[in-house]
């Protein structure tokens, strides 16, 4: 969309018919030369889908020609412009113009506005409230309207519209030239040209004053200086309080400001900078945020920090956190902050209302005691910028991270199976982790963030929900598990946790041992494992199905060596992070002598063992042969194999009991000589369990 | 309090299976006694009253006759332990001490 300005080019140009100068239109516009390429570039873009071409000439200036039809064309799309602004879009631009110009035509405004007188006075009265706020008047006076107040109060107000208009993080994204930044409507204020011209000229700036400006600071000035540039090209007069200017000539850094600032505004804009202008930049340089690494420590406001630092640590009765940090951070700050207040530039503080809620106290106390300090230096620093001074002390507070377990819900549409056994793997490979409930598929609209930080789900949810909701297998394979990392992070390493433990134990049995006589050494020692791995005794209640994943249960194989069997029975617990090879091993050796007894019915072997360096959790696996094989030394023929690793007498109980019970169902045992679907046994083991209660 | 010991090469899988049953059954006939699991080579350190384990396990060790020990074949049917306890010479004279309500539960004789 074309600005009022460029409109008028255009239309200037249609009627015409001829060349037009450069020069014309910076006189008529108060333009820059750039600006005017600038606009003509645009137009040249505007009227290319008309096919209509902007003819240029050095010497002559630029031209449309048009033929009738071309001619009718245009000048309906222009007579529908300007297209019609919200009442938001008008309010902006009335205080831009006011502001910009300080008296306009309201006849004029109105045409241009395409509103009526009614609405008009509407828009007028809200410009007129928010000025009131800032101390600035609104005179209506035959057919104008005239803004009046004091220099400084125009100036807030100005920036202020600018801020609302270009937040800072716009502005940053246009300082790094992105892409989307560039799209924003910038060019309704300002040319881009103009904007990049600016943020040069304050490099400058910046490498003559040797510092470096906080990004924040950086997007501040930017503002400052594009406002200032407008108001100079308006011919707007600049004042500012004699002595105050005075005392701004006198600081080293006028100087350098006046230098870079005059010469290249100049250059750019062909304006002139009065000095009072100088000074306003003088105090946004003075009172803008700098970066850390490049600023070099004062003295004064290094001992300032420490003073402040050691009041509130007597208040709070204790030291803070790396202290000498909070020192020196809080020096940095200080520095234009103190020129923020004396030239009252103090700016909003969006975090304040947050700050005051979680650390009300804390800023209180420091807004007492800071304006104490500073009062006979005739400054005060308002709430907002003492909540930003507050941050520095609040990050020195003693923050213990506690380590809160993450919730997570699961969704289960069946209300068995699926859900039972991701929960189970959740809880093997995440202790980090609670899982808080089970949520059936039409129970999730009532899921909230107080109770549920995550949600997995096997199945797809077509729901908008608060929570975060990842989709996994139930058995969570090791893709999953890299989807989850985001929200509770990795999967436990039995190996390593284990060899923490032991450690761990190893050392307070050490300690008694010094100081007592222990016993059962291997006794206490498998105790305080359970008690450290957090399994004391109340896990023994746990079931079959939770030590025996589908994962780990093989149908119908056809294996005709025992050996073989029992090492595969391993080989699927080390797959569950139960055992290592090893164990397999181990369970081969025992069954070789003469009292082990893996057989314990007919048809079925219990190969078993544990509490030995191979064994790293509880967990069995099962196997079921097509054809029965000789077990053994045993004689006795086995068809179901069923492998345990425990670490310790008790914790498998339960599962046993299922155990007994389901080799005593002959029914049970029956389908199981016949299953090939592991998750189908699993699932028949855990309505078993069910039954039990 | 009388103690049953069941053993096996572990002491975790087979024995413990074993006590699951037997704890079962003594409480169908209401006789309290102390069942505990353990593996062979503990054996020795401990005083029972009766032992129980698979038969290869109780051929192998050796309590100096004094104790009554019970070999299984079938570690999991209820059935052959039900038979076995009920031709046990130990067991039985304590369902009998239970009939006459001699049957002394807390202390051990």
């Amino acid at each position: 969309m074309l600005t009022v300005r460029q409109q008028k080019m255009v239309h200037q140009l249609i009627e015409k018919g001829d060349y037009i100068r450069v020069e014309d239109f910076k006189e008529e516009f108060h333009i820059s030369d750039r600006t005017v390429r600038h606009d003509l570039l645009l137009l040249e873009g505007w009227l290319a889908p008309f096919h209509v071409q902007l003819e240029r000439n050095r010497k002559y200036g630029v031209r449309i020609v048009l033929s009738d039809q071309h001619n009718t064309n245009l000048s309906e799309i222009l007579q529908k412009q300007p297209e019609f602004k919200d009442h938001k879009e008008r309010v902006k631009v009335i205080k831009k113009l006011l502001l910009e110009d300080s008296i306009i035509n309201v006849v004029d405004l109105q045409e241009e506005m395409a509103v009526s007188k009614n609405t008009l006075s509407q828009d007028i009265q809200i410009v007129r409230d928010w000025l009131h706020v800032k101390q600035l008047d609104l005179v209506r006076k035959k057919g104008l309207i005239e803004l009046v107040g004091d220099e400084h109060g125009v100036r807030r107000a100005y920036l202020e519209l600018l801020r609302e208009e270009f937040s800072e993080q716009k502005i940053f994204q246009l300082l790094i030239r992105e892409e989307s930044a560039l799209l924003t409507p910038w060019e309704k204020w300002f040319p881009l040209e103009e904007i990049f011209e600016l943020c040069d000229v304050l490099q400058m700036l910046e490498k003559r004053l040797d510092i470096q400006f906080s990004d924040t600071g950086f997007s501040a000035l930017t503002l400052h200086l594009l406002m200032a540039v407008q108001r100079l090209k308006d011919g707007h007069l600049i004042k500012m309080d004699e002595q105050l200017l005075n005392e701004l000539k006198n600081l080293p850094e006028f100087a350098i400001i006046k230098d870079t600032i005059e010469s290249n505004l100049f250059d750019i804009f062909q304006i002139d900078t009065p000095e009072q202008e100088i000074g306003y930049i003088t105090q946004h340089v003075l009172g803008a945020q700098r970066n850390h690494e490049y600023v070099q420590e004062d003295a004064f406001y290094i001992k300032f920090s420490k003073n402040i630092v050691s009041k509130m640590e007597d208040w709070l009765h204790h030291p803070l956190v790396e202290r000498e940090k909070v020192i020196q951070g809080l020096a940095i700050h200080l520095k234009p902050a103190f020129y923020r207040a004396k030239y009252h530039l103090q700016s909003e503080n969006p975090l304040l209302n947050q700050l005051e809620m979680m650390y009300g106290p804390i800023i209180d106390r420091l807004e007492e005691e800071m304006n104490q300090l500073v009062s006979p230096m005739g400054i005060t620093f308002d709430r907002h910028e003492i909540s930003y001074i507050a941050l520095h002390i609040c990050s020195g507070l003693d923050q213990k991270v506690i380590p809160l377990k993450k919730r997570v819900a699961v969704v289960c549409s069946s209300g068995l199976g699926t859900s039972a056994l991701l929960e189970r793997k959740i809880t093997m490979l995440y202790p980090q982790v609670n899982i808080v409930r089970k949520y059936s598929y039409m129970e999730l609209n009532s899921i909230s963030t107080l109770e549920v930080d995550l949600l997995l789900s096997t199945i797809e949810i077509p729901l908008m929900l608060p929570v975060p909701v990842v989709y996994v297998s139930p058995l969570l394979p090791k893709e999953d598990q890299k989807k989850l990392i985001p929200y509770i992070g990795e999967p436990r390493n039995p190996l390593q946790e284990e060899g923490k433990l032991v450690q761990v134990v190893k050392d307070v049995l050490t300690i008694f041992q010094r100081h007592s006589t222990v016993q059962n050494e291997a006794r206490i020692r498998t105790d305080l494992l359970e008690y450290f791995q957090g399994q004391n005794g109340k896990q023994e209640k746990k079931r079959l199905t939770e030590f025996l994943s589908p994962e780990a249960i093989l149908l119908q194989e056809d294996i005709s060596d025992w050996k073989l069997s029992v090492l595969k029975g391993n080989e699927l617990l080390t797959k569950m992070n139960c055992t290592d090879s090893r164990f397999g091993e181990a369970l081969l050796e025992m069954a070789e002598q003469p009292t082990t007894h893996f057989v314990i019915a007919d048809g079925v072997a219990f190969p078993h063992g544990g509490s030995d360096r191979h064994v790293y959790q509880t967990g069995f696996s099962l196997i079921t042969l097509k054809n029965e094989i000789i077990f053994g030394g045993t004689k006795r023929k086995v068809w179901f194999i069923i492998t345990l690793a425990a670490v310790n007498q008790h914790q498998h109980t339960h599962a046993l009991a299922t155990l007994i019970d389901c080799l005593a169902d002959q029914e049970f045992m029956e389908y199981v000589r016949r299953a090939d679907n592991p998750d189908e046994v699993w699932h028949k083991l855990l309505e078993k369990e069910a039954m039990e209660g | 309090m009388k103690q049953i010991t069941i053993v096996c090469s572990s002491g975790l899988g087979t024995s413990l299976m074993v006590k699951i049953l037997l704890s079962k059954m003594l409480r169908e006939w209401g006789l309290q006694a102390n069942v505990s699991n353990t593996d062979q080579s503990s054996i020795k350190s401990e005083t029972p009253d009766l032992v129980i384990g698979a038969k290869q396990i109780i051929a192998s060790i050796d309590l100096g006759g004094t104790i009554e020990c019970i070999g299984l074949e079938n570690l999991v049917d209820p059935q052959h332990l039900r038979e076995k306890l009920q031709n046990s010479p130990t067991f039985l004279k304590w369902l009998n001490e239970l009939k006459e309500g001699k049957y002394e539960s807390n202390t051990t004789t």
